[in-house]
Parts: C-alpha cells; sequence; structure tokens
C-alpha cells in the first residue's frame, strides 16, 4: 500500500508539470505577452533593418572632388550603370581636390555604413592606402578608378585607369605636328605625390625622344591646386623662356593658370597650349582658338564600368583585375562629335 | 474547429492591425504642419539654430557671415517639413570668383560642395550670372541668367526665393542700381519640402534680415509672369549648351586688389619664419605672402614655413585668401607681427588643412602662428564679457586654453561639458595678450565648428555612479521580485497538486479502508461463531494500518508548504500521530534551517512519520524526541524513543508484508540521504543525513539579506 502510494507520490514529478500548467494560466498568458512583444520587436527589428538595408543596395563613389566639372561625367555614368543593374549611388567627395583627410573621411564613413561597394579616385597615391584595406578587410567589393593605388588587384578590388602613357603620347603627337617636328616645350604640372603626372611627363618626353628628336622639352614645372598661383609660373616660365613654342599642362588647374597667363602676356597665338583632363570652361578655350587642345580622360566609363564592376562581383562573377580607357585628344575639329560630348556631358541624371 | 477559431483569431489580429495602421495614417495626415516662419536673429547675434556644414560663420554687425572661401559652405536651418514659403534675404558677396545666395527646401545635407537635396539660387560673380538648379548630391544648373551692371562683391542685393508646389522662382534687386534679375525653374519630381539654408562657394558671404513666411500660388505666379521657367538642366548640363548659352571672355583670372595703392605682385618672398630674425633695431618693409587662417581678434597668414599676425586695419580678407603683405616686421617675445601694411589679395584659395600637433610640440614655439589641430581635456569654461569664451585645457603636463571671440559661442557653450576629450583647431599663439602668462600657448579659434567633441567626459563620475547603483537596486528588486514569483508559481502548483491528492486518498483509500475495517469488526464481533478470528483480526489489523497511513500520507500531503519550517511541519505532521496517546513529543531545531527541495522535505516527513509510527505502536514508547540539525550543508534528522526496541537486523521486511523500514531505508536512497537505525533496550534512534544540495544555497545566497524581506508581502498575499 505504502509502496502504491509512493509510486504515485513518486510520480509527482509529471504531476507536477501538468499542474504547473494550470495555476500557470497568467504565466502563459504573460508568455504570450511577451511572445508578442518579442515579435513586435522582430517587425522594429525588420523595419529598421529594411532602413539599413538601404546602404546594402548603395554603392558609394567617392571621386577626387565635386567642386568642378570634371567628375560629372563619371556621375553620369555611375548613375546609368546603377539603374541597370539596380543599385542606388551615393556621391559626394572633398571640396578641394588635394583634401586628403576629407576623403579618407568618406570613405571610413561608407567602410563604417554597410554600403554593397565602394568606388574611389583616390587624391593621393599613398594616404588611401589604409582606408582601402580596410574596405576590403571589410568585404566591400571597390574599384580604384583613374590612378592605381599601391595595392595588387584581386580579392575584392579592381583598377579601372586612364592610361595615362596614351595621355602623354597624344600629347606628344600633337605637339610634334603642331610644331613640324622642331621646337621647345614646357611641362607645367608636375605632382610629386601621385605617379600619374609623371607618367605623363615621362610619355611626352619617350614620344618627342622617338618621334620628333628635334622638339625638346626645357622646362619641367610642379603645379597647384590654385589657378593664379599656376599663372604666376607659367608667366615666369613665358618670361625666362622667349622662345617658348608649346606648353603641355598636365591637369585642369595648370590648363587654367597657363590659359590664364597666355592670355595675360599676349602671348595666346604664339604659343600652343595643349591641356591634360577636361573641364567645361576650356572647351570654349578650343572653340576659340585659344587652347589648342585637351586631351580628355573618359570619366563616364569609368563610373560606368565602376558600378558594373561591383555589381558583377557581387554576383559572385569574376570581374577583370584591371582596365586601362583610352583618352581622346580634343581639338576644334572634333569637339562636337558625339563621343566628345558625351564624355563632356555633366547631366548625370539622364543616361546615356 | 480549433483551426476555426485560431483562423478567427488571427483575422480579430489583422483587423485591429489595419485599424491602427489607419488610424496612424490618418493621425499623420491630420496633424498639424509646422508652419514656415524664421524671423533673422542675427541682428541679436542669435545663431544657435543654424546648423552649419563647413565654412567659418560668426555674427558679424548684425549679419551671418561665412568668412572662408570653402565651396559648398552651408549654413541650415528650418523644418524639413516645411513645404511652399518665401525666403527673402540681404546678400553680399565677399570675395571675387565664387557664388553665394539660399537653399530652398533642404534635406539630407552633409558637408560637402552639392551634399544636400534641394534648390539652390545663388549671385555668381565669377561670370555676372544668377543661377538657379537643383542639388541632390549633385548640381543640375536650370538657369544662369546674366545680370545687368554685372556682380560685385561687397556690393548688398536682394534676393528672393519662392518655392510653391513644384516652382521654384526667385529675384535679386539691385538697391543702387534698381535692376531685378528674374530666374524660374520648374521640376516634374521635386523636392516639396525641407529646411533653409544659405550656401556659398568660393567667394564667402555675408546675409542679414533672413526672412522666410508662407507663400500662395498667387505669390510665385506674380514672379514667374515676368521670367522664363526652365523646365529641364539638359541644355546647361552639355558642353554645348553650356559654353552657347554664357558670353565668352576668355581667361582673366589673376591678383586682385585690396588696397588702391597695393605694390606690384612680387613673385620671389622670404619665407614667414625668416621674420623672426629680422632685426627690429633698423626697420625696414618686407614683403611676404600667406594665406589667411585667422581673421579677428587679429589677422594671421602662414606658409608652409609658418605663420605670422599682421596689422589688417579692418580690411575685408576671409580665411582661405591668398595675401601679399608688406609690412615692418614687429618681431616680439609672444611672436611676430606685421605692422603698417599693405595688403594686396592674391586669389582666393579654400581654407588650408591644419597641421596635427601635440600639445607637447606646441609649447616649443615652433608652430607659433599656424594651424594647428590639438586634442586636449576640457577642465573649465567660462564666458568673458559677454564677447569671447576661453576653454582650459589639459593635455598630458601641458596646460593651455582655446579662445573663440564672437563665433557663434553661444552654439557650442552649451554642449561643452568638463572632462570631455576636445579635438580643436586653431591659430597657435603665444602672445601674452591671450595666454595671460598663465599657459605657455593658447589656440585662437576661427568658428565654434572648430571644437570637435572627440570623446564625453568619463562615464564613471558621481552622478553616473549614483545612478548606475540606483539601477543597480532597481534590477536587484525586480530579479528579486520576479525569483520569488516564480517560485511562488511554483510551490503553488506543487501545493494544489498535493492538497488535490490528498483530498484523493482520503475520499478513496482512506474511506474506503475505514469500511474495510468497519466490515471486519462486524464480522469479528457478529453472531457467525463459524468465522476463524485470526484472519480476520489479521486483515482487520491491516485495514487499521493502511487506513493511519492514508491518513499520515494525507496530513503530509496537506502540511507541506513553503512558508513554514522543517521543524514547524514536523510538529504538524508528527503530533497527530501521538495525539490519542500518552506519548511526550518534543521537535527540536538547531542551526540556521535552510530549505531542501519539496520532494526532499516531503520523503523527510516520511521518514519520520514513520519512524515515530514504529515508536508509538510497536515499542511502545512514551517519549519521543525529534532534532533537527542543519550544519554544513547538512540536514541531520534524529528521532529517539524510550520504548522496547528491536532487533534491527532481525526486523520484518518487506517479503513479509512489513514495508515501514524498507520504506524509509527506499525515501532515504532516493535524496541520497543516509539512514542509520540503532535500538536496544533502552530504547531506537533513527538518524538521517541528508545533503543540502548547494545549488540552491548559492542561488538564495546570492541576494543580499535585505531582500529576503521582500518576500515577506508576497507571503503575505499568497497567504490571502
Amino acid at each position: 500500500m505504502i509502496l502504491s502510494l509512493d509510486q504515485r507520490l513518486h510520480g509527482q514529478g509529471r504531476a507536477e508539470v501538468r499542474i504547473l500548467s494550470k495555476p500557470g494560466l497568467a504565466f502563459w498568458l504573460s508568455v504570450g505577452r511577451f511572445a508578442r512583444c518579442l515579435g513586435f520587436a522582430s517587425v522594429l527589428c525588420l523595419i529598421m533593418g529594411g532602413c539599413r538595408s538601404q546602404n546594402s543596395r548603395t554603392i558609394a563613389v567617392i571621386p577626387g572632388t565635386t567642386a568642378t566639372e570634371f567628375w560629372e561625367a563619371a556621375h553620369g555614368g555611375a548613375e546609368a550603370a546603377g539603374r541597370n543593374v539596380g543599385f542606388r549611388i551615393y556621391w559626394n567627395a572633398p571640396t578641394r581636390e588635394d583634401d586628403v583627410e576629407r576623403q579618407i573621411g568618406l570613405v571610413e564613413r561608407v567602410i563604417d555604413s554597410d554600403y554593397a561597394g565602394l568606388v574611389v579616385a583616390p587624391t593621393n597615391y599613398l594616404a588611401l592606402v589604409g582606408s582601402v584595406r580596410q574596405a576590403l578587410s571589410r568585404h566591400i567589393p571597390t574599384v580604384v578608378i583613374r590612378s592605381s593605388l599601391p595595392i595588387p588587384p584581386g580579392q575584392g578590388l579592381s583598377y579601372i585607369l586612364n592610361d595615362d602613357q596614351e595621355t602623354g603620347r597624344l600629347a606628344a603627337t600633337r605637339i610634334g605636328t603642331l610644331l613640324s617636328g622642331k621646337g621647345q616645350v614646357a611641362v607645367l604640372g608636375l605632382d610629386p605625390s601621385g605617379p600619374r603626372s609623371v607618367l605623363r611627363a615621362r610619355a611626352i618626353e619617350a614620344e618627342l625622344t622617338k618621334s620628333f628628336p628635334r622638339v625638346s622639352v626645357i622646362e619641367r614645372r610642379s603645379g597647384s591646386s590654385y589657378t593664379a598661383e599656376v599663372q604666376e609660373i607659367a608667366q615666369e616660365i613665358l618670361m625666362d623662356n622667349p622662345a617658348l613654342d608649346a606648353i603641355v599642362t598636365l591637369d585642369v588647374t595648370a590648363t587654367e593658370g597657363t590659359w590664364a597667363a597666355l592670355t595675360a602676356l599676349g602671348k595666346g597665338k604664339r604659343v600652343k597650349l595643349i591641356g591634360c583632363e577636361q573641364e567645361v570652361d576650356l572647351m570654349a578655350g578650343i572653340r576659340h582658338g585659344d587652347i589648342d587642345s585637351v586631351i580628355v580622360e573618359n570619366t563616364y566609363e569609368m563610373g560606368f564600368r565602376a558600378i558594373q564592376s561591383i555589381a558583377a562581383r557581387l554576383r559572385g562573377e569574376s570581374v577583370p583585375d584591371q582596365i586601362e580607357l583610352k583618352p581622346v585628344l580634343v581639338t576644334k575639329a572634333n569637339i562636337d562629335s558625339d563621343e566628345v560630348q558625351k564624355m563632356l556631358s555633366v547631366n548625370w541624371r539622364v543616361s546615356h | 474547429m480549433k483551426w476555426l477559431a485560431q483562423i478567427d483569431r488571427w483575422f480579430g489580429t489583422l483587423f485591429c492591425l489595419a485599424l491602427l495602421a489607419a488610424i496612424a495614417t490618418i493621425a499623420y495626415w491630420l496633424r498639424s504642419r509646422p508652419e514656415p516662419h524664421y524671423s533673422d536673429s542675427f541682428a541679436s547675434g542669435g545663431t544657435a539654430e543654424w546648423h552649419a556644414y563647413g565654412g567659418s560663420w560668426d555674427s558679424f554687425e548684425g549679419a551671418i557671415r561665412n568668412n572662408s572661401d570653402e565651396r559648398g559652405a552651408k549654413l541650415i536651418t528650418g523644418s524639413s517639413e516645411w513645404s511652399d514659403y518665401e525666403i527673402e534675404a540681404e546678400l553680399l558677396l565677399l570675395g571675387p570668383n565664387g557664388d553665394a545666395g539660399v537653399i530652398v527646401r533642404s534635406s539630407d545635407e552633409e558637408e560637402g560642395v552639392d551634399a544636400y537635396s534641394g534648390y539652390y539660387v545663388g549671385l555668381r560673380d565669377r561670370n555676372n550670372t544668377m543661377v538657379i538648379g537643383r542639388a541632390d548630391h549633385g548640381w543640375l544648373e536650370y538657369q544662369a541668367v546674366s545680370v545687368k551692371d554685372s556682380i560685385h562683391a561687397f556690393h548688398w542685393y536682394h534676393l528672393k526665393v519662392i518655392a510653391v508646389g513644384c516652382v521654384v522662382a526667385a529675384s535679386a534687386f539691385d538697391p543702387e542700381t534698381r535692376q531685378e534679375t528674374i530666374v524660374a525653374m520648374r521640376e516634374n519630381d521635386c523636392a516639396r519640402t525641407g529646411r533653409i539654408g544659405l550656401r556659398s562657394y568660393s567667394s564667402g558671404g555675408l546675409w542679414k534680415n533672413v526672412r522666410a513666411h508662407p507663400a500662395s500660388p498667387a505669390d510665385i505666379s506674380a514672379l514667374v509672369a515676368r521670367a522664363q521657367v526652365t523646365d529641364s538642366p539638359e541644355r546647361m548640363q552639355t558642353e554645348t549648351g553650356f559654353n552657347s548659352l554664357l558670353p565668352y571672355s576668355g581667361k582673366g583670372v589673376g591678383p586682385t586688389d585690396s588696397s588702391s595703392n597695393s605694390p606690384a605682385m612680387d613673385i620671389h618672398t622670404p619665407p614667414l619664419s625668416s621674420l623672426r630674425f629680422v632685426s627690429d633695431i633698423h626697420p625696414f618693409p618686407v614683403t611676404v605672402r600667406g594665406s589667411v587662417i585667422l581673421t579677428a581678434p587679429v589677422l594671421y597668414i602662414e606658409d608652409s614655413s609658418g605663420g605670422v599676425a599682421v596689422e589688417s586695419h579692418g580690411s575685408a580678407v576671409k580665411i582661405g585668401d591668398e595675401l601679399q603683405v608688406t609690412g615692418v616686421v614687429d618681431a616680439r617675445p609672444g611672436g611676430v607681427m606685421l605692422r603698417n601694411t599693405i595688403l594686396r589679395l592674391l586669389w582666393s584659395r579654400g581654407p588650408a588643412p591644419p597641421l596635427s600637433v601635440t600639445a607637447s610640440q606646441a609649447v616649443t614655439g615652433a608652430f607659433d602662428g599656424m594651424l594647428v589641430e590639438i586634442e586636449g581635456r576640457l577642465m573649465a569654461k567660462r564666458r568673458v564679457q559677454g564677447q569671447s569664451v576661453v576653454l582650459d585645457l589639459q593635455s598630458g603636463h601641458q596646460a593651455f586654453r582655446a579662445i573663440l571671440e564672437g563665433a557663434r559661442q553661444d552654439l557650442m557653450f552649451d554642449r561643452l561639458r568638463p572632462n570631455s576629450l576636445l579635438r580643436l583647431r586653431g591659430v597657435c599663439v603665444a602672445d601674452p595678450a591671450f595666454t595671460e602668462n598663465l599657459t605657455s600657448f593658447a589656440l585662437l579659434l576661427r568658428s565654434s565648428e572648430d571644437i570637435g567633441i572627440a570623446a564625453g567626459p568619463p562615464w564613471w563620475d558621481t552622478r553616473h555612479l549614483v545612478e548606475g547603483a540606483f539601477a543597480l537596486m532597481i534590477l536587484v528588486v525586480v530579479a528579486v521580485f520576479v525569483y520569488f514569483r516564480a517560485e511562488h508559481w511554483k510551490m503553488s502548483a506543487v501545493v494544489e497538486e498535493r492538497s488535490r491528492m490528498a483530498r484523493e486518498i482520503h475520499d478513496t483509500l482512506a474511506q474506503s479502508f475505514a469500511g474495510i475495517a468497519l466490515q471486519l469488526e462486524s464480522a469479528l464481533h457478529g453472531p457467525r461463531p463459524d468465522i476463524e478470528s485470526a484472519p480476520v483480526t489479521m486483515a482487520l489489523s491491516m485495514a487499521r494500518q493502511s487506513r493511519r497511513e492514508a491518513h499520515r500520507s494525507i496530513a503530509a500531503l496537506r502540511t507541506l508548504h513553503t512558508d513554514q519550517t522543517l521543524e514547524n511541519m514536523l510538529y504538524k505532521v508528527l503530533r497527530p500521530q501521538v495525539a490519542e496517546s500518552h506519548v511526550e513529543l518534543s521537535v527540536t531545531s538547531k542551526g540556521t534551517p535552510e530549505r531542501l527541495s519539496g520532494e526532499a522535505e516531503s520523503q523527510v516527513l516520511r521518514i519520520a512519520q514513520e519512524a515515530v509510527a514504529n515508536a508509538t505502536q510497536h515499542a511502545l514508547a512514551t517519549r519521543i524526541a525529534v532534532h533537527l540539525v542543519f550544519d554544513n550543508r547538512m540536514l541531520i534528522l534524529e528521532i529517539e524513543d524510550d520504548g522496547r526496541g528491536f532487533e534491527v537486523s532481525t526486523a520484518p521486511g518487506s517479503e513479509e508484508g512489513h514495508f515501514g523500514i524498507t520504506g524509509m531505508r527506499e525515501r532515504a536512497a532516493s535524496m541520497k540521504a543516509d539512514l542509520t537505525i540503532q535500538s536496544s533496550r533502552d530504547g531506537t534512534r533513527v538518524l538521517l543525513d541528508v545533503p543540502i544540495p548547494s545549488r540552491r544555497m548559492q542561488l538564495w545566497k546570492l541576494a543580499p539579506p535585505w531582500t529576503r524581506r521582500l518576500g515577506q508581502p508576497l507571503r503575505s498575499w499568497r497567504s490571502h
């Protein structure tokens, strides 16, 4: 008898479970409430996640600066490609071409904000290395456009560059042709902080030596981010070298400053000006004969292909490590061609 | 049909959610939208409601000034829900080759040239145009209209911008020439709401009498009627369109004079650092160049080698301007100043980035007169004569001060908390006029934007510690309450189940045994003498025994209660067993009572019941003593009687129909306790050693002793 009672009592563990649910009606109701709260919190998290996922469908493009029209074609290319592949584009850059600190800040913000990809046009050869490596370590597909960094491509990084050697060759060929194979040339706008201008200058000299040996480079001068400062340098060159036949400028500011110096000294017709890199103002100079030509970079294609490359990488497809885009020599003769006008467009909202 | 009920429930929930969403939507649309209204507070020096994105903003003679060449610097205020409104302002450009104007319907702002979403109307002195366009982290210029009589720097214009629906129109009025220029645009997918803002690109600017108020379609119609409305930016966004619309003026960038008798531009000038070594015995004029890094309270310029103060005579220069300065060197211990100066504005450049140095480097004087960035911990802050803010800072062993004059100090002062780590940008000076010889150097800040809070004060200040302790206390109280609540639920369930079992036993087994015993007694004492009495007597004895067992079980089940100590429970359970006899029962306890699990306590009670039953029924004891000892995680139960004892080794077992001692041993084994029975002619001693599980002990001991009192109200509540 006792044993049977014990057995029944011994089974109270099971009974306990069963009974607990009985007085625990309130308990289960509270559990239900908790579950509902959890569900509501989950919905909130989903909504917030949805907000956050806006960035996950956005590719950030950080050009050198947004203060000039140079990068607007790249903006247009990026927007057009973004629409094609279903990504939004975040576009911002420093207010100065040489504000490396601000560009690093923007890249770091992109890294911290869960963007789908990063496109950056570094303003400095070395300063962006750490930030780009950090982006790669966070598995953010990255495309460096226009000029390279000392980081090998692969593992999420690819390059879409301007062919600076070709830029130099085009400039040298134009000079040689204009000067009929004989004359004196100055190169203005060298920037020791990056390889781009050095590559161009070397390519100019190499091509001149090869194809126009009687054309000599008599001045090689660094530039500045400020037009007026370059104007002074150009005036100094012009005054020191009265027999100068042509000036090749390696960036927009150098071209604008030299143009202003030629205007100020009244040497616009005597000294030929061949510029590198485009700006809408400079095209007016070509149209009116103050500037002979400008070698235009295909920044539209840089922006377009960079977004395509990131989208392909996100789809798991392989992308080329490096693409070099050919620049185009723009003269009065071809400035109205569709190809050149597309490269010069600043309408980033219109697809091409 | 359960699934039907579930579906009903789901539909009900969905309906409620839909209803809530509908109410929320209606409430959102019916809520009162803020009326666009802003009245200039610059005249009184108030700028706190404005948020700066780049630039160097300060109050200046009743106006707000961006004294910087930064491209695309913005100052924003208002509500993102302002819709149709008109904004008016008096506007003055502080330099050439740039533009300045007003932003409407702005949102999504950040630092950057066109880093906002909205519409901008500006006066551009670079090509003498009034422009209007759409910014959306990129610039789409809709119209650039040439301004008659050109746009001049340092000349006031009255600017009015109206945004109604998807049309934005603006007029610029020159009070001197009485000329008015109008621009207008229409965008299909337009930004319909947003804040107002002031913006300049490269030129800097001065704004005053800024006002915003609601506008109606009639307001904008009156303006649009006098202008051509552009629907698309496409023409302006192509090279052909842009260059065909604007008159060609060639390239005429060059130095600009800021004084009527300025000297010629000198290309070769000495570095600024060399001025320290100029003799002041035979002072002679020198010409130097430098970029403006500070305009007030003293004008400072710097180049890559160093910086100097410049006597400016109120010249209108701004941060970032490149100056050529001719003056006499005044080399003082606190730094170099150029006096009797003639300034020549060479060109406008953006503000130079500061050098990042430590306070230890700054005290050496190597960065005197230069723009630097230094981190320091804020020790104290104060206002001086309502004109400036002085911050006392410490970095390592070096103390220094930062001085901000005029520039929107109201914005930052209240936000700065002592012990915050600040990152400051300013001009490093050793001039005693600023250091008062209390610190080695001082930083002259350009604007409140030069103060960055790198880290707030440490969290472990007194207030936070008190708050933390209070929060912890509340958490402990909540935890204890939850613990008691859970215990209550658990024990309620156990008690209820046990009560139910007790009722079941009482109503079934105990009643049955009573009936059997009654029948057997009737049979034994009845009129039939042929019935063999021995088996019946035996059956009667067993029925009575079983009935007593049943009652003991009932008593044990009903007695188990969480409030009571084991001592009390033992007394309650054992007392009825000796109630009808003359046995003297005593129950004592020693040590700090501790609780066992409900199961273990039940087993202890049943073992004690069995021992007492044996003592009263078989040993004919007259005294039974029950001792409880709590000692070192052990519960020792000792039951002693003075009965006649029995031979433990020969005591009948379960195979002979006696389950008492066997049951006691099994119960002891079930809770890993040791049971020892010692018996002699003088009595029997039952000893039970029960280990108390440590888990329960530790959990209980986690709570401070005072928290145990918190259970009292709960117990009272439960007892009701």
